[in-house]
């Protein structure tokens, strides 16, 4: 994996405007984002982590500070950052292989090729013979697979997973971290994962940032050396996870203090 | 399955026995003032069978299938027409807040005036078929606007946020996302728009139609002193607005299964 610097956000701050009181969801947050990493964002609850996450998809603006990708400002959204919701957010009146490619639409590809790339990231996502179902007949685990790869088909360079597997049951959870990890190795994509769950994060990243309690800054940034697949068990997992629990801790006795 | 059934038999038996009951009070109200102003039911249903067996000629010379026709004639022109301006119109109104902003102060001003009082003005002001469609178009066209305009608004934000990260923008986010989100909620104005288009039917011919109406049979019937045909002319009002809603349930379930709406 190369150290080329895809993201870089620089003292980002945000502040929302909500009948006349102001709060602040980001303060000074600097971090980089490197091409072909994942990197899982942990925090206090509402500190802010959706709101990192949608500037960076350009569904909200920045406010103050500077975020570049590939050098370039971020205005508004596009394809290249696509992003998966928790929600699923599927289009419910497209069945599973018209969904996935609603981004491809827009490009001019022909349309061989266009089935090409829907009918591969259906085999990626273990969605055959569900092509044609629609969302409300597919379970939720099957519902985020649509959605990932949805997100993954109009060839992203940057995915934004807003705790896309905090709605799903344990069990379909494990099984759904083990494919993000299948299709990350198979795509080689940079994916920037917010999550609560500090177990996700130690199984899938290979970097954590801790934010603190709102407003969110940057806590700290742990690199995961554990080469995947991970064993959640292990006691290099389990000291990896019992030290960013005792910060997160730390972060809500401060919140729990001030508010 | 069964259980169903039998809940569903029990339902309509239900439902069967309460019109029972209902035109039963008619016939014992009826018995008991004894005018020719309400005829008691059995009377009003021998002249409907009658009327609709023979389709018989009035002495105005239309066959009542032709008041039938002329009527649905009338609902659904001004239903298509409210329909196809109320649509548009609405999704933009949804869509762009500015021109929500520049409608809503006209519509809340037209919307409360009902379509009855426009009648001297559509009298004078449009030719025979246009101003009874004319009528129907006031009564049908603020309910598809106002649902269009709601469903717009009520579409989930994130189904918005997810096109727009897959590179939707402009007019392909309104035609790919905002338009079939909006579908059930059109369809639910296009039902109620339907019903009271129907409603609005007898008004409508009161601004004086050639070609016949159910309206116009009533009324004609009514100065005759036929009040077994007035009332007869009622039910079949009744009747065909019930089935025309039918349809319409139908439609709508459909659209909105098609939409991903139960």
């Amino acid at each position: 994996m190369g150290r080329n610097v895809l993201v870089s956000i620089q003292n980002l701050t945000k502040v929302f405007e909500k009948d006349d009181t102001e709060i602040t969801a980001l303060q000074r947050l600097t971090i980089d984002v490197f091409e072909g990493e994942l990197l899982c964002i942990v925090g206090p609850t509402g500190c802010g982590k959706t709101t990192l996450l949608r500037i960076l998809a350009g569904l909200e603006k920045p406010g103050s500070g500077t975020i570049r990708f590939e050098g370039q400002e971020i205005r508004g959204p596009a394809a290249e950052r696509s992003m998966v919701f928790q929600e699923f957010a599927l289009f419910p009146w497209r069945n599973v292989e018209k969904n996935i490619s609603f981004g491809l639409e827009n490009k001019s590809l022909t349309k061989e090729k266009k089935n090409e790339i829907v009918n591969g990231f259906v085999s990626l996502a273990n969605l055959k013979g569900f092509e044609h179902s629609h969302p409300r007949d597919l379970s939720s685990g099957m519902k985020q697979r649509v959605a990932i790869v949805r997100a993954l088909a109009t060839d992203p360079k940057l995915l934004l997973m807003d705790e896309p597997f905090g709605s799903l049951d344990a069990q379909t959870r494990n099984i759904m971290q083990k494919e993000l990890l299948k299709i990350w190795a198979e795509t080689g994509k940079t994916i920037v994962f917010v999550t609560h769950s500090v177990d996700e994060a130690v199984l899938l990243a290979c970097r954590i940032a801790i934010l603190t309690s709102r407003p969110a800054s940057l806590k700290r940034v742990l690199e995961v050396e554990i080469p995947h697949p991970r064993d959640i068990m292990s006691s290099e997992s389990i000291q990896i996870r019992t030290g960013i629990l005792k910060e997160l801790e730390a972060e809500v006795q401060k919140s729990l203090m001030t508010h | 399955m069964r259980r169903e059934t039998r809940r569903g038999i029990i339902q309509v038996a239900i439902g069967t026995a309460a019109v029972l009951l209902l035109i039963l009070l008619w016939d014992l109200y009826a018995m008991q003032v004894d005018s020719p102003y309400l005829p008691r039911p059995q009377q009003v249903f021998a002249t409907l069978v009658s009327i609709l067996i023979h389709n018989d000629k009035d002495f105005s010379g239309f066959l009542i299938s032709q008041h039938i026709s002329a009527s649905v004639v009338r609902v659904l022109c001004g239903f298509g027409l409210a329909a196809i301006l109320a649509v548009p119109i609405g999704l933009l109104c949804g869509w762009l807040w500015y021109i929500e902003k520049a409608i809503s102060p006209i519509i809340e001003l037209i919307r409360p005036v009902p379509p009855l009082a426009w009648i001297p003005f559509a009298i004078y002001f449009f030719r025979d078929p246009l101003s009874s469609i004319f009528i129907v178009f006031l009564g049908v066209f603020f309910p598809i606007l106002l649902s269009t305009v709601a469903g717009v608004k009520s579409i989930d934000p994130l189904l918005i946020d997810a096109a727009r990260t897959l590179g939707t923008k402009g007019l392909d986010l309104f035609r790919k996302v905002i338009v079939p989100a909006s579908v059930p909620s059109i369809m639910t104005g296009l039902r109620i728009g339907l019903g009271i288009g129907w409603m609005c039917v007898v008004a409508a011919e009161l601004v004086g139609v050639k070609g016949g109406g159910l309206g116009i049979y009533i009324l004609s019937m009514s100065d005759v002193g036929r009040f077994e045909n007035v009332f007869a002319g009622m039910i079949l009002i009744g009747v065909l607005g019930f089935i025309i809603m039918l349809i319409m349930t139908q439609l709508e379930r459909r659209l909105s299964r098609w939409a991903g709406m139960y």
